[in-house]
């Protein structure tokens, strides 16, 4: 394997694989708080192109975490596709780019190809490649899901409703619930993060959520965002759970500082399969972002980006119906700006989709990084074009519990309506059937939970 | 374990058998009232999911239970600070709202890069300090340099700050010094007034700039405090940018996880008001140095 290159009459040294891989990452804040970034953007040039000559079974040979010694390489590696793996083994990455963005490589070959490609080959590929790219490839793969509706066919965008409240308030959650649904949002999922994470909580969000979709025949799922412990506690309560939720880390070190491991998720699902009140298959619901591993300091000298895509490997293995990159909410010392924020999410897309997950994205900022609400925009913008499934609905996308910004029930429909994209077909038959939506477009009676009263 | 390809390559069918019996309805205004759990495409679809899982029995939404408004829309609205409500222009905002947007985000974004005036620090009486992040562009991308103290103010702390206090107080103007100037001057001297009239040796307050909450156990080693209680300005919401939060140590020389620290957050007009939180933290205070702990060693009493 080669680890050095001359670029410019200077020959660049690194020091392995692992080296390779981070400084090859487009500039990232937290790679350079991990004290891994290419220091020089010569440099970083000069590590794209050695990754350009690695292959895919280099990759596969050489995790960023000992095979001995972290799980979520085990099942990486151990759940590959053979003959998959087996084929594209001998391929650099320069090479599986080029193949990966031909006009004849469509996207159910994409989502064969990448049964048989290691998380760190995924990321590898996503950083040897432009936006562009990335918006180009993840557009070519459909991925569909299914719990209580249909998340993902062409031609569709979805939403989230993130109807959070600072006290759980029954009232108050149904009232952004409401205006939400008016607006065509929570066709995807309608997920409150509750502020305390206990059982009862749960219980009574999940409540308020299953009574009022069930009473008004909204085609949807529900869920509520506490731990997966607490979760199940209010499963073994009979909690009205369509959708099973829990955040997920790159790393064995970095789940267990998230109190998770594969066993007790592996629990979990059989649990919602059980007791849920969805119809599957798919009934859990991932969330990841680049940097959480480094802030448990879980992340084994790797960069956030390898580290990202090994999140999406341990998620492929649980068939999940929605994951999603929150990607601006980490805050500055991992994504520092605008600029970041956009190619992490773009990155975090493509990467998904290639590892044949249904990826939505939670663009967002917080206050105290260099990005406002114009940026949020754009990468929403960019994301939509490339087949997103769906983004977050929040009114005027002010999360008044977690205290960041996102995307808007405005910004949703303003998307759906200037791209040509609609809710999932049961969703839309529904909006068309209350008079909130005709032809794709919202009518006069829309954006007003006076609807529901 | 059920093969990926193969319930992809059903779920696809079978939804394109829904779409296209869906396609096939009456025009909208036609359509039948839509009664969960009794939609023919939907019953046929999860009949088909529940086959291909070996679920003999597949759960579906139960009969619709019966709900009320709890409230008309005024008292929905009313119920939330949430952004409900606003109208629309098309499907953008107002102008008056995006504008009320634009300006309580750029409170926020003011109240990050803000500093708290010498002036003010001399009021309130507080030892001056600083962390080792040289500016605030720095401060941010490096969490590590605003956990500790720069060397001169170490030097400067190890000279002149109270040995061996029984609390020692220190505010942090962490993500909003603003937060600290509006609140510390309501805040700090009852809360000051309360801790001495308990007889406690409190140390002189210290201010620390560019700081996160984990600086004071570097304030405790040099102090060789034995109970630390950390102001420290909150990250800047759109609804306040003005919210501190206090985190109470019991240290006495300890190392510590963040789970053993007890937090009140939230300070500030709109949330716990500052002299409010002040009783609060006095409190706190008595009750973790009587029992010797914070966070999870004092919750677990």
């Amino acid at each position: 394997m080669q680890l050095s290159t001359t670029l410019r009459g200077k020959t660049w040294q690194f020091k392995d694989l692992k080296d390779v891989l981070a400084k090859a990452n487009e500039l990232k804040s937290g790679d350079e708080l991990a004290g891994i970034a290419a220091s020089t953007e010569l440099e970083r040039v000069a590590a794209k192109r050695v990754l350009a000559e690695v292959t895919v079974a280099e990759l596969r040979e050489h995790p960023v975490a000992p095979y001995e010694e972290d799980e979520v390489t085990r099942l990486d590696r151990d759940g590959l596709d053979p003959v998959t793996s087996r084929e594209l083994g001998p391929l650099c990455l320069g090479e599986l780019r080029e193949r990966v963005l031909a006009s004849t490589t469509t996207g159910r070959e994409l989502l064969a190809w990448g049964r048989g490609l290691t998380a760190e080959a995924i990321a590898g590929l996503a950083k040897l490649m432009t936006n562009l790219d990335l918006v180009r490839a993840a557009s070519k793969i459909r991925v569909v899901t299914h719990a209580n509706t249909t998340v993902g066919l062409a031609g569709r965008l979805s939403v989230r409703l993130q109807p959070n409240h600072t006290a759980d308030d029954p009232d108050a959650i149904t009232a952004s619930l409401m205006e939400g649904l008016a607006w065509g949002s929570g066709d995807a999922l309608i997920g409150v993060n509750p502020v305390t994470d206990d059982a009862d909580s749960t219980l009574a969000v999940l409540r308020t959520l299953h009574e009022f979709t069930r009473a008004h025949g909204v085609p949807t799922q529900c869920c509520c965002l506490a731990h997966v412990t607490t979760q199940m506690e209010a499963l073994r309560r009979g909690a009205p759970m369509d959708i099973l939720f829990q955040s997920l880390a790159g790393s064995e070190a970095g789940n267990r500082a998230f109190g998770i491991d594969i066993a007790l998720l592996r629990e979990a699902q059989a649990m919602i399969r059980e007791l849920g009140t969805s119809v599957g298959p798919h009934q859990l619901y991932f969330e990841t972002g680049q940097g959480s591993e480094l802030s448990s300091n879980s992340h084994w000298g790797a960069d956030q980006l390898v580290l990202e895509a090994r999140c999406y490997a341990l998620a492929r293995a649980f068939s999940p119906f929605l994951v999603n990159t929150v990607v601006g909410f980490i805050g500055p010392e991992y994504l520092f700006d605008a600029r970041q924020v956009i190619r992490a999410g773009l990155e975090d897309h493509f990467m998904g989709k290639l590892a044949g997950l249904p990826m939505g994205c939670d663009a967002c900022y917080t206050n105290h990084m260099e990005a406002d609400q114009n940026d949020l925009e754009n990468l929403a913008v960019i994301l939509a074009t490339a087949g997103v499934n769906y983004f977050m609905g929040l009114p005027m996308g002010d999360d008044i519990m977690l205290n960041y910004q996102s995307t808007s029930f405005h910004d949703n429909q303003t998307l759906r309506e200037v791209l040509g994209l609609r809710p999932t077909p049961e969703f839309e038959a529904w909006l068309e059937h209350r008079g909130l939506m005709a032809d794709g477009k919202l009518t006069s009676l829309a954006g007003d939970l006076r609807v529901f009263l | 374990m059920h093969d990926d390809e193969l319930l992809r390559t059903l779920v696809t069918e079978a939804v394109a058998a829904a779409v296209a019996a869906e396609e096939q309805r009456p025009a909208p205004a036609a359509l039948p009232p839509v009664r969960p759990g009794t939609d023919p495409t939907r019953a046929a679809l999860a009949a088909r999911v529940g086959a291909w899982l070996g679920t003999p029995r597949v759960r579906l939404p139960g009969p619709p239970a019966s709900w009320s408004p709890a409230r008309d829309r005024a008292g929905y609205l009313a119920a939330t600070p949430a952004r409900l409500g606003v109208g629309r222009a098309g499907t953008r905002y107002k102008t008056a709202t995006l504008l009320e947007f634009r300006s309580d985000h750029a409170a926020a974004r003011d109240a990050v890069f803000s500093a708290l005036e010498p002036e003010l620090i001399e009021r309130l009486g507080m030892l001056s300090a600083r962390s080792a992040a040289q500016d605030r562009r720095e401060f941010l991308r490096r969490p590590d340099l605003g956990r500790r103290l720069d060397e001169e103010s170490a030097i400067r702390l190890a000279r002149e700050a109270t040995r061996r206090p029984q609390v020692q107080i220190v505010a942090g103007d962490g993500l909003s010094a603003t937060a600290l100037r509006v609140n510390l001057p309501r805040l700090l001297p009852p809360l000051l007034a309360t801790l001495q009239a308990a007889r406690l040796k409190v140390g002189r307050t210290i201010y620390v700039h560019n700081s996160r909450v984990a600086l004071a156990d570097q304030i405790g080693r040099i102090t060789e405090a034995e109970l630390l209680c950390m102001l420290v300005g909150e990250r800047p919401g759109l609804k306040s940018a003005e919210s501190v939060g206090a985190y109470i140590t019991y240290f006495a020389g300890r190392k510590l996880v963040e789970a053993q620290r007890s937090v009140i957050s939230n300070i500030h007009d709109r949330g716990i008001p500052p002299e409010e939180g002040a009783s609060r933290i006095a409190a706190l205070c008595l009750r973790a140095l009587s029992a010797k702990g914070t966070g999870i060693d004092l919750s677990g009493r």
